[in-house]
């Protein structure tokens, strides 16, 4: 089967000069769930313009086989849900159901079926109660959910977030991590740009690292200890990895890395026996 | 200042002020493209904001009106985004009135192209601070082609209004001369930040064709 | 300021309220070009105790009306306090030197009251309802799509760039800038201006991104539905008697 993403040579440079991305190549799996992880200015959120269409440069991105190219950019953009950054971009329309209900009504659903994708959406993200208030009075942790249910209400196959937890108090973060994990088991393809890594090992099978062009792609257990590769960019190891990794470095013997919680407990209840 | 309330102008000026803003309105909106509807109403909401700015002058102050950015900006689309503008305003604040949305958005729409079409001919001079000049006299002739509309008008309604009429223009005299000085003053911060901004018809650029 | 929400009363309960918003706004259209078209004084005054009485059914709160008032009140007065003074009329009276005219104090007046007359009927047609149910109703009464549109988009972005240009002026005053008048405010408020307006229409390029990756190519897809019942026809009836019973009386009254 063809890989729900696949970019090759992808070049961009804006218009006033500056070099965004620089002959970028990978491919993504379906079915996976992929952290980009890059320093600021790495070009994350111009790569993820990219795959829905949204800017055209030199090399080619292909979504599920296809070609993204004038010809399919509706079909493309039917099964690319692209979050952006800042809600506030996202959420244009007037009250929430009107811009959760506004990419089904542009796939031509029927009335029956935009209502019924709206309200799921809604319900997901755990704002049905707000449908019909105005984005603006939101608060800034509903704003992020509400921009992920503008794109959910879609069904997209391809999930695409650019920096989703960023900004959130601990409980909206955890709303947002169960939301993608969710998405994950179902079966959804997702790419998150993030910034904090320590959520990385709870959302993602595997990291894309990005400074201007691909560093490395690999599984999240084996990239995220890479320490030389990742302060190299400026990025951090996740707390948990890190303590490990420099409890190994100083000679303690340590099997696989541990990366949650209990994971940690035990290989430190494993250290404390011997 | 410049918005006429309702209750003032006779029936055939509040008609002729529909008409000839629809019209106006139909012919600058020809051709919009999809892209340019975000921007354009973007734009007027800031149009919005930039006029709840009040300019001290003595010990009061006025309110700025900056039609002439509008046109600057936004080339002939300036006309809907006035038209829109002062309707919100004639909503939220009162300032004009449902009545005299027509002749309104014609007072402040015509000088707003006025102020785009004088602000192009900047590009026959070579001087390099030309934005600030053609900025400021743009926003003096956006102004004053608001006032001087205006000002018509009430001279319309007969014997008895001409002084009303000087009063108006009198006092609209301060303003001219601020809203020069701000937006030479915006034109040149616009060029030196975000020329694009200024840029007339091309491919892929606002103005349209 | 705060009064950028003009629907702030919209989800109290009144007969104007439970209006059908289309047939609301083209009937109190109506009753507005009536009241500003009348001739006579008394007829108007006639007609701004409807517009009241109508104020009063709609049960907005009379001190938010009040200050919205003030400014076409403002622009108003000039007309009964200058006119006098300066239109001929049969009845003149002299007073220190001064010639009064009946006439001007009455036209003055006709205008000042047929002015407030229409002011005081904008919150009864727009404070009653969402602002945005309004656009929807203008745009099923007409309203061309790519001005409803721009309507849509420019009301729901007004508060957040408001927003931020109150902060920017804020981080202004923090730096010690005062307006003053004189040329250094204007160049100050002159920057301050460009940096709202580039951002401004830097953020209209993400929100066309973001239209576009869900579909957008330019149109709306109408989504309010309105439904008119009897008593929604009644109401405008009544409406409609006013605003042609009004003229009605003028027409005796000025001939
Ligand atoms: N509209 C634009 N015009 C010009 N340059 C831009 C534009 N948008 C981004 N850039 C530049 O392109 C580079 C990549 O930006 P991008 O926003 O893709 O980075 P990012 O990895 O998403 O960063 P962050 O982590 O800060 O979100 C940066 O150097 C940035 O300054
Ligand atoms: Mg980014």
């Amino acid at each position: 089967m063809n890989p729900a993403i696949e970019v090759i040579g992808l070049s961009y440079r804006y218009p006033d000069g500056t070099l965004a991305l620089d002959g970028v190549e990978f491919s993504i799996e379906r079915s996976t769930s992929v952290a980009l992880l890059g320093p600021n200015g790495a070009g994350k959120s111009t790569l993820l313009l990219h795959l829905n269409g949204l800017l055209g440069a030199k090399g080619s991105v292909s979504i599920l086989g296809k070609k993204v190219e004038e010809a399919n950019l509706p079909w493309v953009r039917e099964r690319v849900g692209l979050v952006f950054q800042d809600p506030e971009d996202q959420l244009f329309m007037p009250s929430l159901w009107e811009d959760v209900a506004f990419g089904p009504r542009n796939l031509g659903l029927s009335n029956r079926e935009v209502e019924e994708n709206t309200s799921w959406a809604l319900k997901v993200v755990g704002l049905s109660e707000m449908a019909e208030k105005c984005p603006h009075n939101l608060s800034f942790g509903q704003k992020k959910r509400a921009a992920l249910a503008s794109v959910l209400s879609m069904k997209p196959e391809v999930l695409v977030l650019d920096e989703p937890t960023s900004n959130l108090d601990p409980r909206s973060k955890e709303e947002v991590i169960s939301l993608i994990c969710d998405l994950k088991k179902k079966g959804t393809t997702i790419l998150t740009a993030i910034h904090d890594v320590n959520i990385v090992p709870r959302i993602a099978d595997q990291v894309l690292l990005l400074d201007r062009r691909v560093v490395e792609l690999g599984p999240a257990r084996e990239v995220l200890v890479k320490r030389g590769l990742l302060k190299g960019l400026g990025l951090d190891l996740p707390t948990i990895p890190d303590l490990f990794c420099t409890l190994k470095d100083d000679g303690y013997e340590i099997g696989d890395i541990p990366f949650t919680t209990d994971e940690a407990l035990a290989a430190l209840a494993g250290l404390i026996e011997k | 200042m410049v918005h006429i309330s309702d209750g003032v102008l006779p029936l055939e000026v509040l008609a002729a002020g529909f008409v000839l803003s629809g019209i106006l309105l139909f012919l600058t909106l020809r051709g919009v493209r999809a892209e340019e509807i975000p921007r354009i109403s973007l734009i007027t909401a800031a149009l919005f904001v930039a006029s709840l700015v009040h300019f001290p002058v003595g010990p009061t102050s006025v309110h700025l009106i900056m039609n002439g950015l509008a046109g600057i900006i936004l080339g002939k689309r300036a006309f809907v985004s006035v038209l829109v503008a002062l309707t919100l305003q004639a909503i939220f604040f009162q300032h004009g009135g449902i009545s005299v949305i027509g002749v309104n958005s014609l007072n402040m729409g015509i000088p707003a192209l006025l102020a785009w079409q004088v602000f192009e001919r900047r590009r026959g001079f070579g001087y390099p601070r030309r934005e600030i000049v053609f900025g400021a006299v743009a926003g003096a002739v956006a102004v004053l082609g608001a006032v001087l509309l205006l000002s018509a008008e009430l001279l319309l309604l007969g014997e008895g209004f001409s002084e009303i009429a000087t009063l108006v223009l009198m006092a609209h005299i301060p303003i001219v001369i601020i809203e020069a000085a701000v937006l030479g003053t915006t034109a040149g911060y616009l060029d030196k930040v975000k020329p694009e901004m200024l840029v007339p018809a091309k491919a892929g650029q606002i103005r349209g064709a | 300021m705060s009064h950028l929400e003009i629907d702030g009363y919209s989800h109290l309960s009144s007969p104007i309220h439970r209006w059908d918003p289309r047939v609301k706004i083209v009937s109190m259209l109506v009753l507005i070009f009536s009241i500003v078209l009348l001739k006579s004084l008394a007829v108007a005054l006639l007609g701004l105790a409807i517009s009241i009485g109508l104020l009063l059914i709609s049960r907005l709160p009379f001190a938010y009306v009040s200050q919205g008032i003030k400014w076409p009140a403002l622009f108003l007065l000039p007309f009964p306090l200058i006119l006098p003074l300066t239109m001929d009329g049969d009845m003149a009276l002299t007073l220190y030197g001064l010639s009064f005219s009946v006439e001007g104090l009455e036209q003055g007046l006709l205008m000042m009251t047929r002015g407030l007359a229409a002011v005081v009927l904008i919150y009864p047609i727009f404070g009653s309802s969402p602002f945005n149910t309004t656009i929807h109703a203008m745009r099923s009464l007409g309203l061309p799509e790519t001005v409803t549109q721009i309507f849509l988009f420019a009301y729901r972005y007004l508060f957040l760039l408001r927003e931020q240009f109150t902060s920017m002026t804020r981080s202004l005053s923090s730096k010690g800038f005062t307006k003053k008048t004189d040329l250094p405010t204007a160049r100050v408020l002159g920057a301050a201006l460009g940096m709202l307006f580039i951002r401004s229409y830097e953020r209209s390029d993400r929100i066309y991104k973001a239209m576009v990756s869900r579909g957008y190519n330019g149109h709306l897809p109408d989504s309010e539905r309105f439904k008119i019942n009897g008593f929604d026809l009644v109401k405008a009836l009544m409406v409609l008697v006013l605003a042609f019973g009004l003229q009605g009386l003028d027409h005796l009254a000025v001939v």
